[in-house]
């Protein structure tokens, strides 16, 4: 029996005599965005009829859920689901291509796989490639099940998969100083917002319903919501003021807050600068530490006894934050005294030139800021005394996602960090919740951020391997030679395989290999990053593609030669949308809510759930050990820093093993939760919660750990990034590696003069039906989406369409520098900044979807990315370009 | 006993949870949709507000739609639910120009939700569960079949959610109420009450049973036949001359 046959005779053991009844409820967990809610679905002679959230679970909006979760049962029985094998047989490749799929079986489909693999894998693993993303069913098993399997061969990543508005910056600045994946406020007890770009709280995304649910509760509360954005129809039209700024200026913004409280409100959070982060540690005139002469360990100057003393002394009581001190002969400062001085060149009305945001509202967010974070307050829960600082800024997406990326997020966070409400109650918290003391009765499924190299903040729960460290401490730079996206040169910036200037780079980096396999999974590379022409230029050369999903789209019809038909997400049994990586732990003090994705049915057609794709694979190719072994130190937390050291790490997973996935779940949840707790609990309890402490919640001050506010690494690094990178052709402002978070504007206010032609800025924006591009081709959700004036089409300023003399309905074309074009409706609104046009990304044309064909405007087919269009530090790509917009047709 | 519903706009995101819902719940074939949100916007740049009502069926206590049904199809429940008796409907659609909230729909035709690839199984089971003629007027229902099943089982409408309408239970900013509006002490009856719940457009005189807490009454949203403005979010009326609500509110 092979071991698809054998998983499926193990779900009939365990769900075979649920399945027998008429009408039944099955608890799982939401595929069609990466926030991944708690659901539970109704099933009614073997058919799912209805879904909700779960109400006994804070996983979600305890018992509510987005329209994209509700419609999502269409896609379960949508005609256009991909139920076998296809190959291609059309050999052209391309945008646009019918790749006129002809079935096929699952031996020949994975024998031809596994055959390319290995010729490929011979030559040189490297020239293996995937990409995935967290796609419409794919949940968190991108980033689990198969890029694992991609590591385990040897392969690399290419084309990045995550769409164009991932958080480069977000998730290194998060991990920097969150130890976490991303931010969220502690809406529970926040009383103050101020957002900037990104709809977290109203659109999709980490924490999804969890967020809309807490952050509804809390503007009913009281807590104000101040939104800064470009546009004001999304979540701003929450809030209680909207600010109009434009795309990618809110750093200037930051840097004049961050000065005006430092430098003359003078209200911060001394103690939390002096204990929690790096500005204590003792800078040089050569802008890096002071260190110890025999052990290097940096120095601190000591107020209590005046002495200067490394970073890890036990005697060290009030570090100093200013003055100046001599160390090893050298006269250093505390780095915050740097950064204080450097603070004061960003003046309010200075910011407000280039934002457009006016100087006397800059200057009352400081001080509203400084006022409601009650700065020296203390909260007691639980009888467990915390810190309360209930404001905070947060940005995400729309703000992190630009050429300058790095600079602008440590900006927006210096502010944070003045105000002290990093992981403390009512402030920011780290999503995925970065610790956790143990589930009460096993003592497993614990993990911790801790003080590592150099007492820096370094994360716990996860292993982080994407392209060059997150977390601390950095990697250093080896290449070329070892990546496609360069980040062995960079540090930890990837510049991917789809610039206009890749080839360039490459070749002159020696051409070290060329791709012979593309795998994909989950998202859909071709439309979601850049034009798609500049995605076409790489996968045409790419010898054999293939791909698992349960969905045909533009990329596998326009260049994949084999398609698996992946489960969808409600026959789908998994447990990496539960586990590690996730950043859909319930945040703040609302419970740990363990749930499942469990099926509510057998899978449809010849469909198969991804673990056992890539199970069989790992098999054929001869990576099984090393695969199983990537499991399983994923799903043991082994790498993760352990707060109990005591508790025994087992291994879940023997090294030649062949467990099917079934199996695996269920060892999985025994090993964390105990042998009564296995998959036939979670089948008849539906999931586990447990109270979450305040430790846990609000982790901050019992961790012994900083974070960086000067980035010295940056100052020690540049020269040799600078030389390798320009032997290969990168010419850059290599003054991004600075220590101090700076101003530099995004490559979009410099490459053209400011009275160009091309004088209006397109953003994308999220729509709450429309997360995935994917979700267009719903019926359920066109019928209703097609209804909001903003989804489908261009939205413009109704006082910048009146001076184009373009009207409402109009069929406009927006046209870049580069002479990209694209075209679609306009709708006017009074509430798009008048210098911004913003589209909603769709814009589909795969025969596969064809709902979705033909509906709105793809905003990613205007951007060109290259060296000095992405941010070199953090890797964000700059997704806001500057267009000319004119009328082509008038609507009457 | 009259069973009512508030909906709190100041925790209201407009996500349409309530209409994808809505629509499943009842299996809507395409072209009929019996939740709806209205957006639109008013002021201008910078001091911009939008407007986003959720809308359904108001049942209202004195409903205009029931005085000219020729048929008796459009009747009113003793606990004030107003529904459509499919089989007696003849869909003339005099309801449909009498309802001053346009909260009816039309089923004018059977047309695939994948046009061409034939009725899915979904659309198959709705045929069976939740059966509606061509040629007849629908609307919400307050989800009548849960509030009697769950009477039936002992549940509580508006507080056990088997027996609550669906758009209620699947809102997930929880900015749904339902109750009994006959209930002094019911929470609908309070909210309403003590945080000024208003009824859309009351001076139409239907006196309907769905509230909104922090709306306006004369909202600049509600489309009606008889001249007021009209901004609706369908692509036909937005695009329409003079009705894009936006330009005529500089």
């Amino acid at each position: 029996m092979n071991i698809v046959e054998k998983d499926r005779e193990r779900y009939r053991e365990i769900f075979g005599e649920r399945d027998k009844q008429k009408d039944y409820w099955v608890y799982s967990i939401c595929s069609l965005c990466y926030g991944e809610c708690a659901i539970r679905v109704r099933v009614v002679d073997g058919r799912p009829v209805a879904v909700e959230g779960v109400p006994e679970s804070d996983r979600g909006a305890q018992g509510g859920l987005c329209g994209k979760g509700v419609a999502a049962l269409l896609d379960f029985y949508d005609p256009n689901r991909i139920l076998y094998p296809v190959k291609r047989t059309n050999p052209r490749k391309g945008i646009h291509e019918d790749p006129k799929w002809q079935r096929i079986s699952w031996e020949e489909a994975l024998d031809t796989i596994a055959e390319k693999l290995v010729a490929a894998m011979k030559k040189d693993p490297r020239t293996v490639c995937s990409s995935y993303t967290p796609g419409p069913t794919g949940g968190m098993r991108g980033n689990v099940t198969w890029r694992r399997f991609f590591q385990a061969l040897g392969g690399s990543r290419a084309l990045g998969g995550p769409g164009i508005m991932c958080g480069g910056a977000a998730h290194h600045v998060g991990a920097l100083q969150y130890a976490a994946w991303d931010i969220i406020p502690d809406y529970r007890f926040c009383n103050y917002v101020l957002r900037c770009g990104g709809a977290e709280s109203w659109a999709s995304g980490r924490n999804s319903r969890a967020s809309v649910r807490q952050a509804a509760a809390a503007r009913e509360r009281g807590m104000k919501l101040k939104v800064m954005d470009p546009q004001g129809f999304t979540v701003a039209s929450l809030g209680r003021e909207w600010i109009p700024i434009l795309p990618a200026t809110d750093i200037a913004v930051f840097l004049a807050i961050g000065n005006l409280i430092v430098n003359e409100i003078g209200i911060y959070d001394k103690e939390y600068i002096r204990h929690k982060t790096n500005g204590v540690y003792l800078i040089g005139p050569d802008r890096l530490y002071v260190r110890e002469k025999q052990t290097g360990k940096p120095l601190f100057f000591d107020e209590a006894d005046g002495n200067v003393k490394t970073y890890d002394d036990p005697t060290l009581t009030q570090p100093a934050i200013e003055g100046k001190y001599i160390a090893n002969g050298v006269e250093c400062r505390p780095a915050f005294a740097l950064v204080k001085d450097h603070l004061k060149q960003y003046k309010p009305d200075w910011a407000s030139e280039i934002s457009t945001v006016p100087a006397d509202t800059i200057r009352r967010l400081a001080r509203e800021l400084v006022d409601e974070a009650r700065i020296g307050s203390v909260i007691e829960i639980d009888g467990v005394k915390v810190p309360y600082r209930p404001a905070c800024v947060v940005g995400y997406k729309g703000m992190q996602t630009h050429q300058n990326s790095f600079h602008a997020y440590t900006a927006m966070h210096l502010i944070n960090v003045l105000l002290g409400n990093q992981d403390v109650c009512g402030g920011i918290l780290g999503s995925g919740v970065p610790r956790s003391l143990g589930y009460p009765e096993t003592g497993r499924f614990q993990f911790s951020p801790y003080g590592g190299v150099e007492g820096m903040l370094t994360v716990g729960p996860w292993p982080i391997s994407t392209g060059g460290s997150m977390s601390w401490p950095p990697s250093k730079v080896t290449g070329p030679g070892n990546s496609w996206s360069f980040n062995d040169v960079l540090g930890h910036a990837t510049l991917d395989v789809y610039t206009e200037d890749w080839e360039e780079l490459w070749s002159n980096a020696g051409s070290p290999f060329k791709p012979e396999v593309f795998g994909t999974y989950g998202g859909n590379v071709v439309m979601n990053i850049v034009r798609p022409e500049s995605a076409e230029k790489f996968l045409r050369k790419v010898p054999f593609a293939f791909a698992l999903q349960p969905f045909h789209n533009e990329t596998t019809e326009g260049f994949c030669d084999i398609v698996l038909p992946e489960s969808h997400y409600l026959e789908t049994l998994d447990v990496c949308s539960a586990f590690g990586v996730t950043y859909n732990y319930p945040t703040g003090l609302d419970k740990w809510s363990m749930h499942l994705r469990m099926p509510v049915t057998e899978p449809r057609g010849e469909a198969r759930h991804a673990q056992d794709v890539m199970n069989d694979l790992a098999d054929r190719v001869g990576i099984r050990r090393k695969y199983n072994a990537a499991l399983d130190d994923f799903y043991t937390f082994r790498k993760a820093r352990q707060p109990n050291p005591n508790v025994e790490i087992p291994r879940i997973i023997e090294p030649e093993e062949e467990v099917s996935n079934i199996e695996m779940v269920d060892r999985i949840l025994k090993y964390h939760f105990g042998e009564k707790r296995g998959l036939e609990r979670f089948r008849d309890n539906g999931f586990l919660t447990w109270n979450k402490k305040p430790e846990e919640a609000y982790w901050r001050w019992f961790i012994n750990a900083r974070i960086p506010i000067y980035f010295e690494n940056h100052e020690e690094d540049r020269e040799e990034i600078k030389k390798r990178a320009e032997k290969i052709g990168f010419h850059l402002n290599w003054d991004y590696f600075t220590g101090l978070t700076s101003y530099f504007p995004s490559v979009i206010f410099t490459e053209l003069p400011a009275d160009s032609e091309y004088d209006l800025f397109v953003i994308s924006q999220r729509d709450s039906l429309m997360t995935y591009r994917f979700t267009a081709h719903n019926p359920h959700i066109d019928k209703v989406a097609s209804r909001n004036p903003y989804t489908y089409n261009i939205n413009m300023n109704v006082g910048t369409g009146r001076e184009k003399g373009i009207r409402d309905g109009d069929t406009i074309c927006l046209e870049n520098h580069w002479g990209d074009k694209v075209t679609g409706t306009v709708k006017l609104s009074q509430l798009v900044h008048p210098k911004v046009v913003a589209i909603c990304g769709l814009g589909s044309w795969a025969k596969g979807a064809p709902i979705s064909r033909g509906k709105g405007v793809n905003p990613n087919a205007l951007i060109r990315q290259d060296q000095h269009h992405f941010c070199i530090i953090s890797s964000s790509v700059e997704p806001t370009v500057r267009v000319k917009a004119y009328k082509i047709k008038e609507t009457r | 006993m009259r069973w009512g519903m508030v909906i709190n706009l100041n925790k209201c995101i407009g996500c349409d949870a309530c209409a994808v819902k809505c629509n499943q719940e009842h299996f809507l074939p395409k072209g009929v949709l019996w939740s709806k949100t209205l957006i639109s916007e008013t002021g201008k740049y910078p001091r911009v507000k939008k407007h986003v009502y959720p809308v359904l069926c108001n049942h209202c206590k004195d409903p205009a739609c029931t005085k000219v049904c020729p048929t008796g199809a459009t009747q009113q429940r003793e606990d004030g639910i107003v529904w459509v008796d499919q089989n007696k409907c003849i869909g003339c659609r005099h309801c449909m120009i009498s309802c001053p909230y346009q909260s009816r729909s039309y089923h004018s035709e059977e047309k695939e939700y994948y046009p061409g690839q034939g009725f899915t199984e979904w659309e198959t089971i709705g045929r069976i569960l939740y059966p509606l003629r061509v040629g007849v007027v629908s609307k919400c229902i307050f989800c009548k079949e849960r509030i009697d099943e769950g009477i039936k089982k002992g549940l509580k409408p508006g507080v056990d959610r088997e027996a609550t309408p669906a758009c209620v239970i699947i809102c997930p900013a929880k900015a749904r109420y339902f109750g009994d509006l006959d209930d002094n002490e019911s929470e609908v009856s309070k909210l309403i009450h003590e945080k000024g719940a208003v009824q859309l457009y009351r001076a139409h005189g239907t006196d309907p049973s769905v509230y909104y807490i922090g709306g306006i009454e004369e909202a600049p949203v509600v489309t009606k036949y008889f001249g007021i403005q009209v901004f609706d979010t369908s692509p036909e009326l937005t695009f329409k001359e003079g009705a894009t609500g936006s330009e005529e509110n500089e």
